[in-house]
């Protein structure tokens, strides 16, 4: 970077331009479409905990996500909309990540290149879609960049002051979202090439050990600024450990993965994760043209790496692999598949990648060179513009939830007793509506025949998620119910409920 | 070296088997939005639907919440349901353990009003009052719900909150939350009396010994038994690490 500060070119400044220029054109589209109405589960307890912050009901959910809450919290002082004030802090956030991958860029390629992999990466349409709903993700994504970065300073170096900023960034991540902790082996390789350095250098054993312990003790210090925040949030620390225990056991119970794993349902997961979640939804965003797009790219650069000089890997290249492994891995076994947006720093990492090498293999004077441009072009263009036409949809695009809540309220309104649904995770969202009609929970069918038994003759309606689950039970259920509507939204917006049916159920 | 490995395997196990218990006990906890009581009478509602009913089923369910009514309600209330199970009196058994989730929604709130000041253990008993009127809510009259769900969530915000590192503070209101509990409890209890003519002397508006147990007693036990085991892991995974790098150091 310095020797690029000292001949400054009016090359250079009409690149940053057109870079600047095109950033503010997407980041304004991204702003005026904005989809601000929570339609999950996570979503609403997201943005309940804007005005009320309250791990006990769920709002949000554990493990608290404080500095993600905090930030909107913070946005709120001036945007009334609890959603879109979570929304324009990721956002920011977001916008924030540009100087770290211009960092780690500008450490394999040229200032160009290094622009153009950042625009690249902040085009990428499944990005856009997450940083226009009010989830943790995107600001979680962008702390990623910066930890990346600061890893990649800490690792050239003994000093001790860089080696501190990766731990704060870290904490800052885990404040953020809990799950990106299969990243901390980064921070855990950084102390092992520290140890060897300095056993290299010829420290003695009580001074490695005592760095070492400095290194752990100053990580512990800084997660713990906002666990702290959290135990102070619940009232005191004694509640706080009984929620979690609580909340953790239900976690992966209920959405984890089940009790017992069989080696085809891994197999089975394993598929699930890398075809449909990171390729097909994830990198492609469902799109075919993006799917050759990355295809042919993928041959380019194999077909060509023989023809460029590679240099060694360097030490955080190799770290970067191991912690989107070590990602991939916590992925497959331990988070709910059926949510893509769980591999979202894999498809941060290889669309990253791709760019950078797609970029190495432009050398000067050779037809390749303008291949891969093209494809870089034609990248960023494919994307971005999906990108665009998908954030679009999801604001304008009324969610299978709220259809399905719009469908109740006008049947309790033709109803002269009040009604009463039985759903699955759907009575979150209802509940945040305010509807005009009983509904609830439930999971297990003898509760549910029971209840129905006391309601007779109120007209009951149950979802197809809830009637599922009693099938999954045993229940013949067949000739009780009678389907009255099926409701449809994007699935890239909302994997699991954007196809709701709603039954009636006859007594 | 066979010895050094042997050695860190035991301890590695050893860590192991710290750790597993500590897993076992966090799943004793339970959902805090929900009341154990209040979950078994939903339990025994369903067998004692069943035809026939299996009458030593439903007795196991009981007999896991027999100690914790008697001491809560007292050894009456828990020897009427005895008598009430004994007869095999499927609607009169229903019936007094209706009366009795009625009593443990008293009791969760009477203990909310004498700690109001403990926000922690108060957001809990609140919780866990609103998980015993989950399980009534089929059994109440469809006009008093709302009414009845808008008290709870007003009684929920008087208690305030602490707000995320001071952001978003809210002060509690006792005066508010006395109101609300009150107004649940009157219209809710008089819905589920305790029918005692058996034995004569009918005392319906008897909600005897609270006293004698904390209210969450059961759940401060597990808190010392996983916060001493937490701490007993961390301290092996420490010592195991330090360990680990001593012997480094000495190959």
């Amino acid at each position: 970077m310095i020797n690029y500060k000292t001949k400054i070119e009016w090359i250079s400044v009409i690149q940053l331009l057109a870079f600047a220029g095109f950033f503010v054109l997407i980041y304004s589209w991204r702003w005026l479409h904005i989809a601000q109405l929570p339609s999950t589960w996570d979503q609403v307890d997201f943005v309940l905990a804007v005005d009320r912050f309250d791990l006990l009901t769920m709002q949000p959910h554990f493990p608290g996500y404080p500095y993600y809450i905090l930030g909107g919290m913070i946005a709120h002082r001036w945007i009334s909309d609890p959603g879109t004030a979570l929304i324009v802090f990721s956002v920011i956030v977001m916008i924030s990540s540009i100087v770290p991958i211009y960092g780690l860029s500008r450490r394999y390629t040229s200032h160009a290149k290094s622009l153009i992999i950042v625009a690249g990466v902040h085009c990428t349409a499944y990005l856009w879609i997450l940083s226009a709903q009010p989830m943790a993700e995107t600001s979680a994504l962008a702390l990623l960049c910066w930890y990346w970065w600061s890893l990649s300073k800490a690792l050239e170096g003994p000093s001790y002051g860089l080696q501190l900023i990766p731990l704060f960034i870290f904490s800052l991540i885990m404040g953020i979202r809990l799950s990106y902790l299969a990243f901390g082996i980064g921070i855990v390789l950084l102390w092992v090439y520290d140890y060897l350095r300095c056993r290299a250098a010829g420290y003695s054993f009580r001074r490695l050990l005592t760095r070492l312990i400095g290194w752990i003790a100053w990580a512990l210090l800084f997660q713990l600024i906002w666990v702290v925040g959290l135990v102070m949030s619940a009232g005191d620390i004694s509640g706080f450990i009984q929620m979690a225990m609580a909340f953790t056991g239900g976690h992966f119970n209920d959405w984890g993965g089940t009790a017992s794993i069989s080696l085809i349902d891994l197999l089975h997961r394993l598929y699930t994760l890398i075809v449909h979640n990171l390729i097909w939804t994830g990198l492609a965003v469902k799109s075919i043209s993006l799917v050759v797009l990355l295809i042919v790219s993928l041959s380019f650069i194999i077909y060509n790496s023989k023809k460029v000089q590679w240099a060694q890997l360097d030490l955080f290249a190799r770290s970067f692999v191991v912690m989107g492994v070590g990602y991939m891995v916590f992925a497959w076994l331990a988070q709910n598949i059926d949510k893509p947006r769980h591999i979202a720093p894999l498809i941060l990492m290889i669309i990253g990648a791709l760019y950078l090498l797609l970029t190495r293999n432009a050398r000067e004077h050779s037809w390749r060179r303008y291949i891969s441009l093209g494809l870089i072009l034609l990248l960023i263009i494919n994307q971005a513009s999906i990108g665009a036409l998908l954030v679009k949809q999801q604001s304008e695009q009324q969610p299978a939830v709220y259809q399905l809540a719009d469908r109740l309220e006008q049947l309790q309104a033709e109803s002269e007793q009040p009604i009463m649904v039985y759903t699955w995770e759907e009575t979150r969202i209802l509940e945040f509506l305010q509807v005009e009609f009983n509904h609830k929970r439930i999971y297990t069918f003898p509760f549910f025949m029971e209840e129905t038994k006391a309601l007779n003759p109120r007209r009951i309606f149950i979802t197809g998620q809830a009637l599922d689950g009693f099938v999954m039970q045993g229940a013949q259920v067949e000739n009780q119910t009678r389907l009255v509507e099926i409701f449809h939204s994007d699935s890239l917006f909302d994997p699991v409920y954007a196809d709701i049916r709603l039954y009636e159920w006859i007594q | 070296m066979s010895q050094k490995k042997l050695q860190i395997t035991i301890i590695m196990l050893l860590t192991l088997c710290l750790l597993l218990p500590g897993g076992a006990l966090a799943y004793s906890y339970g959902d805090p939005n929900q009341e154990e009581v209040a979950e078994s009478f939903k339990e025994i509602v369903v067998e004692l639907n069943r035809n026939p009913i299996d009458w030593s089923k439903v007795e196991a369910i009981y007999k896991t919440r027999r100690a914790e009514i008697s001491s809560h309600f007292g050894e009456d209330v828990a020897l009427k349901l005895d008598v009430n199970l004994s007869d095999e009196d499927k609607d009169s058994f229903i019936a007094n353990f209706k009366a009795v989730l009625g009593m443990n929604l008293k009791r969760r709130f009477d203990y909310s009003m004498k700690d109001f000041g403990d926000y922690a253990e108060v957001k809990l008993l609140v919780a866990k009052a609103k998980g015993t009127y989950d399980v009534l809510k089929p059994y109440l009259p469809s006009n008093e719900t709302n009414a009845l769900e808008a008290a709870f969530n007003d009684a929920y915000e008087a208690l305030g909150n602490p707000g995320l590192f001071g952001v978003g503070e809210q002060p509690s209101n006792e005066t508010v939350f006395k109101e609300q509990t009150t107004y649940i409890l009157n219209t809710i209890l008089p819905l589920f009396p305790f029918e005692d003519q058996i034995e004569g002397d009918s005392k319906p508006e008897q909600f005897p010994g609270v006293v004698e147990h904390a209210p969450m007693e059961r759940m401060k036990k597990t808190n010392t038994a996983i916060s001493i085991i937490i701490i007993l892991v961390v301290i092996a995974i420490v010592g195991v690490g330090i360990w680990i790098l001593r012997k480094r150091k000495l190959l």
